[in-house]
């Protein structure tokens, strides 16, 4: 191992435990870079700026003002049905009439009003039992493809690009499952990943629009990336696209391509 | 049966809001002064990462009841919230990673002197322009170290880079920093 890589792995472990707020005592035998960049990194973790108390308590109360309303919400809906079912003796009677007819309808199904003679019938005519054996089996494999039924693919309109010409990035979304979906923050999260480096050059936001897709439905989304990087500066050389969070059912879901992207901006030299 | 039923629910409503709203300051207690940190790490102006560490919480409280914490560490989750939000500032602000240098100075700390407070100040805001001089990555990554205290393996989960990649840019990143900054404190 290299002094520069030594010096890197020794850094993390340092700077873990600086973080952590332990005094790490001087190594007379320390790389002089390494105890400078340390000396550094622990002068940065002085000058972090922290929020203002003003700031920190108004949002606070902000915050807590909403979820109190939200919860006094909830609360106030089931109060109201517990109000109306007090005061209101028709309804008092009609949830005694239906808690009697439920009671009544589970006696019956429980076989106790059958004749004593069972009756044969064929289990495979039986739609009761075609019906509700699903509901009863044991709860299916939670599976990627139960939480996330949908098929992603991308592709760029070229392989190469001349420098400055606009790569365009189509993505398509599939829902492979048998049910309507309805997916948030569409399109997602898209970075332009270079492949030296593997660091993204380009992030394309998530988007605001909801979509609901039914079964096998079909959606695109075409990203214009303009060969810019971060701070607008043209760029050039071989990328691949990469996809991140999309929501789905409240969890934040990390997307796969099925097929990998990739395709390479010409330098200005090349002709 | 039914009436001792809704009577529980209701009860247990009650406990059950207390115990967001109790959850909801605990979290925001722990989190807020490292989501404000990480976003003062890539925006330059104090008054923008206020408002954008307020749309971090705000979009944490309206999606807190669907956290999952077999999902994500909390941590990862906050910290995806805040990441994809400055995305969205970027992308929504045509200017992208323009550095507001003109900003208001914070009002200093009450335990130290104003002198030490000016200096402090001063040291703060060049250091901020130091880290807008890194690229992206580094100004992540470096953001996510200073303020999320993440270890180089949850900073590598977070952006889908290698441990290793983190710690070499890290690295790079902090050596970078204190030559531009010992330039300017020299200088």
């Amino acid at each position: 191992m290299g002094r520069e890589q030594k010096n890197e792995k020794k850094f993390a472990e340092y700077l873990d435990r600086i973080l952590a707020g332990e005094e790490i005592k001087a190594d007379p035998a320390m790389d002089e870079e390494l105890r400078a960049a340390l000396d550094f990194a622990r002068k940065m973790t002085e000058l972090g700026d922290k929020p203002s108390t003003q700031f920190q308590a108004r949002l606070k109360a902000g915050l807590l003002q909403k979820l109190e309303a939200q919860e006094a919400a909830q609360k106030a809906g089931q109060g109201s049905f517990w109000d109306i079912f007090r005061s209101h003796p028709v309804w008092q009677g009609a949830v005694a009439a239906l808690v009697v007819i439920i009671l009544l309808s589970v006696v019956w199904r429980a076989g106790f009003f059958q004749p004593s003679i069972p009756i044969s019938v064929p289990a495979a005519t039986s739609p009761a039992t075609a019906t509700y054996l699903p509901a009863t089996t044991a709860a299916p494999a939670y599976g990627l493809d139960k939480l996330w039924p949908v098929s992603i693919e991308a592709k760029t309109d070229k392989s190469t690009y001349q420098p400055g010409e606009a790569v365009k990035i189509e993505l398509t979304m599939k829902n492979t499952s048998q049910t309507p979906l309805t997916v948030q923050d569409f399109p997602p999260i898209l970075s332009v990943m270079q492949e030296n480096t593997k660091q993204p050059v380009y992030t394309f936001a998530a988007g605001t629009a909801v979509r609901t897709l039914s079964p096998n439905a079909v959606t695109t989304y075409t990203y214009t990336w303009k060969q810019v990087d971060f701070n607008g500066q043209p760029v050039t050389g071989d990328y691949y696209i990469e996809l991140e969070d999309l929501e789905y059912n409240g969890i934040p879901i990390q997307l796969n391509l099925n097929n990998p992207v990739r395709f390479e901006i010409l330098s200005s030299t090349v002709y | 049966m039914s009436i001792i039923f809704i009577i529980m629910m209701s009860s247990d409503a009650g406990k059950a809001a207390v115990n967001a709203i109790e959850a909801f300051a605990a979290f925001y207690e722990q989190y807020l002064p490292k989501i404000f940190k990480y976003i003062s790490y890539r925006i330059n102006d104090k008054y923008l990462a206020e408002d954008i560490t307020s749309a971090v919480f705000e979009k944490a409280l309206t999606k807190f009841s669907q956290y999952n914490a077999e999902k994500a560490a909390l941590s990862t989750w906050i910290f995806r919230i805040a990441r994809n939000t400055l995305i969205d500032h970027y992308r929504s602000n045509s200017r992208g990673h323009t550095v507001e240098l003109d900003e208001a100075l914070d009002t200093p700390e009450h335990d130290k002197s104003p002198e030490q407070a000016v200096i402090e100040e001063e040291e703060s805001r060049m250091l901020k322009r130091c880290i807008a001089k890194l690229s992206p990555p580094e100004q992540e990554i470096v953001s996510l170290k200073f303020s999320a205290e993440m270890t180089n393996r949850q900073i590598a989960a977070t952006l889908g880079l290698s441990e290793s990649n983190v710690g070499v840019i890290l690295y790079r990143a902090v050596r970078k920093l204190r030559n531009d900054f010992e330039g300017w404190s020299h200088g």
